[in-house]
């Protein structure tokens, strides 16, 4: 199915929407340190984006959110886009006045929220239609022009397009006709796109897990030369030695030029994996979620902080993290109120979003010294003490010239 | 101190200087409830604010042994080491059970339920707290109790007193840097009100708390007949403390009754019923009460929200952020509130964060609350200083 590339408004606009620039390039693998020129900030990378799902990150303020120093968050286009809605958007000038966040933003299409929280009813070539409880005739239509309409009125830096957004394990037919649909919506989006001067639209690549599918779909979709590109359908339970071959293989095609975003990974040892392969930005609901169920994350793996062993520990978190909940609190205290305060919560967010961000630092740090290799073994050693390193890491390192 | 009523004061401890009239913030485990240590210091008198926390929050977690194995005392443990704290041994969270208290000791209800606590056990939990203050143990009755019970409450909490200050004598130094408040009590009963605030005070405390005053245990009425002639019976020279008496109105009413400290569960009841305390700015304004209230204000002549501008000018009042009609308001919650919450966000978006249930909200309004609620005790001392107290209460009216 061949389909016309849409007009070369996007490629005059991307000078000035995004400026892209390497920094650095690590001299043995992929990865790069890049500067993401956006209208509200420029953004570092890599870089790690927290999700701020309703305009707010879960309990913390964006005064701290930028303390931590993230440059860009991002907001979901279901969510806000039910409630409040794109009018009230409108009125309030936009996501960043609303929530009183001055850097950047980058609001996901609704695809994938949807397909993950409603009864899926139907893919047709319109868009997606859902069952909902909120509407009138009982039915949700999300198409690509409905969700880049409510994108515009948020009006993030970033914006994606709808993509057509399959379980990476389904195989046969329906990936196939996913990868094509998801290009065609590709171009609706873009003829809808109404701010190409202040957003940036970003485009999908999909394909499953399949190498000819993923390749056929790059060659069509750079051609439409958006800003930036983003890999979807993946983080969704496939097999890691699968997961990090479709990574790789796509940002082997990906022009160089422009920010690569692999959506929906955020372990930390995923995001170095990643980041060796080449890719530049991710988000992940992981730290924030799990924050929430008493888990901090540690150079060394995790604490479940819910257990008894901490009952009495009196160390923080981490001695060597200079966030304030490592600064101020015990593993012990932290361990008698998770349960009951909110504020747990916070302060479990607080840590782990530091802890995020100092890891996606140090990545960049060593790509800019031109020392990533020796960091990634410095951080398997510190996560895997007993040198039982992952065969799929081992692998996937090894392929661009990483020997652990 | 001006005498028994309407009187300014200071508590000093350490370096630290609290004037009253003022309020000890509220925590439970430690916890100012939504709120973490850096945005309690966004609050204009964070370095002295004094912390209250109530027994049975910590009595369980952290408990006696772990804090014995901490070894450096609650308030560093719980954060907020630079921090002065106050434990008091009642807790007007719960269902106050008074029938479950015995002539040696008290019930503390907890988590997993109820503990017994004698004067010793809770004199032992305080030697591991190191706290500034404390509270002795008491048992407190509400006003419907029967005589002989109102009795043996006022009986067995002198009993209480005594036996944690025998500990002290014996202790030598471990409870030196801490000081006890007497409890009065005397639930509903003129005589025994007397009687415990009498024998209360021959005892060397530091201060003096009155128990049994919240409006579950008494009718509003009593308690202002009751209060006065209580304190009247204390001596001058020691501050006053108040549990649950929390909303201006009633606070103005207390002080004059010769209440010096109050704490703070009134903000955050507010907070847990989507509600912002607003003070009258230009009322206050008007009568020349504080530097800051002068400042003119940008777009007076604005009219839009005409209604809410007008309300928050002349009278107290509260406003219910889960209102529709907040949806669209992207001015501030308060026009000329300087707290967090008022120069950051707008009220569209704190209604936005309620509606959809986000913890944010509930940060957000905490907060402005408890920022609100220090501007009113500001405004206290202010008029009480410069002789505008009568012209205050009225804008405070219940």
């Amino acid at each position: 199915m061949t389909t016309s590339v849409s007009s070369s408004s996007c490629s005059s606009a991307i000078s000035r929407a995004l400026n892209f620039k390497i920094a650095a390039e690590c001299t043995t693998s992929k990865a790069r340190a890049c500067l993401i020129g956006l209208p509200k900030c420029t953004v570092e990378s890599p870089v790690f984006m927290p999700v701020g799902t309703k305009g707010t990150m879960k309990g913390l303020t964006s005064k701290q959110i930028e303390d931590i120093g993230f440059q860009i968050i991002l907001g979901n286009t279901y969510h806000l886009g039910t409630n409040p809605g794109p009018e009230l958007m409108e009125k309030a000038n936009g996501l960043h006045d609303f929530m009183n966040w001055k850097r950047s933003i980058l609001t996901d299409s609704g695809g994938y929220q949807m397909v993950s929280l409603l009864e899926l009813s139907e893919v047709t070539e319109k868009g997606v239609q859902f069952a909902s409880p909120y509407s009138d005739d009982g039915i949700l239509l999300l198409t690509p022009e409905k969700s880049i309409e409510i994108q515009n009125a948020l009006g993030a830096d970033i914006i994606m397009q709808l993509d057509d957004v399959v379980s990476s394990t389904l195989v046969g037919p329906r990936v196939e006709e996913a990868m094509h649909r998801t290009i065609r919506w590709l171009d609706r989006c873009i003829s809808a796109h109404k701010n190409s001067h202040r957003q940036n639209l970003f485009c999908i690549v999909q394909g499953g897990l399949d190498m000819d599918l993923r390749r056929k779909c790059i060659e069509e979709i750079v051609k439409r030369d958006t800003p930036g590109i983003a890999i979807g359908g993946l983080s969704g339970g496939e097999e890691k030695q699968v997961f990090w071959k479709v990574v790789d293989l796509c940002t082997s095609l990906l022009p160089k030029d422009k920010p690569r975003y692999l959506m929906g990974v955020g372990y930390a040892l995923d995001l170095v994996v990643c980041s060796a392969l080449g890719v530049d930005m991710y988000d992940c609901v992981y730290p924030t979620r799990t924050a929430r169920f008493g888990t901090a994350l540690v150079p060394w793996g995790q604490l479940r902080l819910k257990q008894s062993q901490f009952s009495a520990d009196f160390n923080p978190i981490d001695k060597n993290c200079p966030c304030l909940t490592c600064k101020r609190y015990t593993r012990a205290y932290l361990n008698s109120i998770i349960k009951q305060e909110t504020v747990a919560c916070h302060l479990l967010s607080i840590h782990n979003l530091t802890y995020q961000i100092q890891l996606m630092r140090s990545i960049r740090k060593s790509i800019l010294e031109n020392k990533f290799p020796q960091f990634v073994k410095d951080f398997m050693k510190e996560m895997f003490p007993d040198a039982n390193y992952p065969q799929w890491a081992i692998d996937a390192f090894a392929s661009v010239k990483i020997e652990l | 101190m001006a005498g028994s009523c309407c009187r300014l004061g200071a508590l000093q401890f350490g370096s630290k200087v609290v004037e009253t009239p003022a309020f000890f913030i509220y925590n439970r485990s430690g916890v100012v409830p939504h709120i973490t240590p850096d945005l309690l210091e966004t609050l204009n008198n964070a370095p002295s604010i004094v912390m209250h926390t109530p027994l049975a929050s910590i009595l369980e977690e952290p408990g006696l042994e772990k804090l014995r194995k901490y070894g450096k005392g609650l308030a560093s443990f719980i954060g907020y080491k630079d921090n002065s704290f106050y434990i008091s041994a009642s807790d007007y969270q719960g269902e106050a059970m008074y029938q479950y208290n015995e002539n040696k000791s008290v019930s503390v209800w907890t988590k997993t339920g109820r503990t017994k606590v004698t004067a010793d056990d809770y004199s032992k939990f305080i030697e591991a707290c190191q706290p500034n203050w404390y509270q002795c143990l008491c048992d407190t009755v509400p006003a419907n109790a029967t005589t002989k019970r109102t009795r043996k409450s006022v009986d067995r909490t002198l009993e209480f007193l005594d036996q944690c200050l025998n500990y002290r004598q014996k202790q030598g130094n471990s409870l030196k840097a801490t000081e006890i408040w007497a409890a009065v009590e005397g639930g509903g009963l003129v005589d025994e009100r007397l009687r415990s605030a009498k024998e209360s005070a021959k005892r060397p405390v530091f201060g003096f708390t009155l128990e049994g005053f919240s409006s579950d245990q008494m009718n509003v009425d009593t308690i202002f007949e009751l209060l006065p002639l209580t304190t009247q019976n204390l001596p001058d020279d020691k501050p006053r403390l108040i549990h649950a008496i929390g909303s201006p109105a009633n606070i103005i009413k207390a002080i004059e009754s010769g209440i010096d400290l109050f704490d703070a569960y009134y903000p955050y009841n507010l907070t847990e019923n989507n509600l912002a305390m607003v003070l009258p700015r230009k009322a206050i304004r008007s009568l020349n009460l504080l530097p800051k209230f002068t400042e003119v204000e940008e777009d007076e002549n604005d009219s839009s929200d005409e209604a809410k501008r007008l309300d928050q000018s002349t009278t107290f009042s509260l406003l219910n952020l889960r209102e529709d009609k907040f949806k669209e308001d992207f001015t501030p919650m308060v026009r000329g509130c300087k707290c967090f919450s008022c120069t950051n966000h707008t009220s569209a978006y704190i209604h936005h964060l309620i509606i959809n249930k986000e913890m944010l909200g509930g940060v957000l309004l905490m907060i402005h609350n408890l920022f609100q609620y220090i501007e009113f005790f500001d405004c206290i001392r202010a008029s009480l200083k410069n002789n505008k107290w009568k012209e205050l209460q009225a804008l405070f009216k219940a």
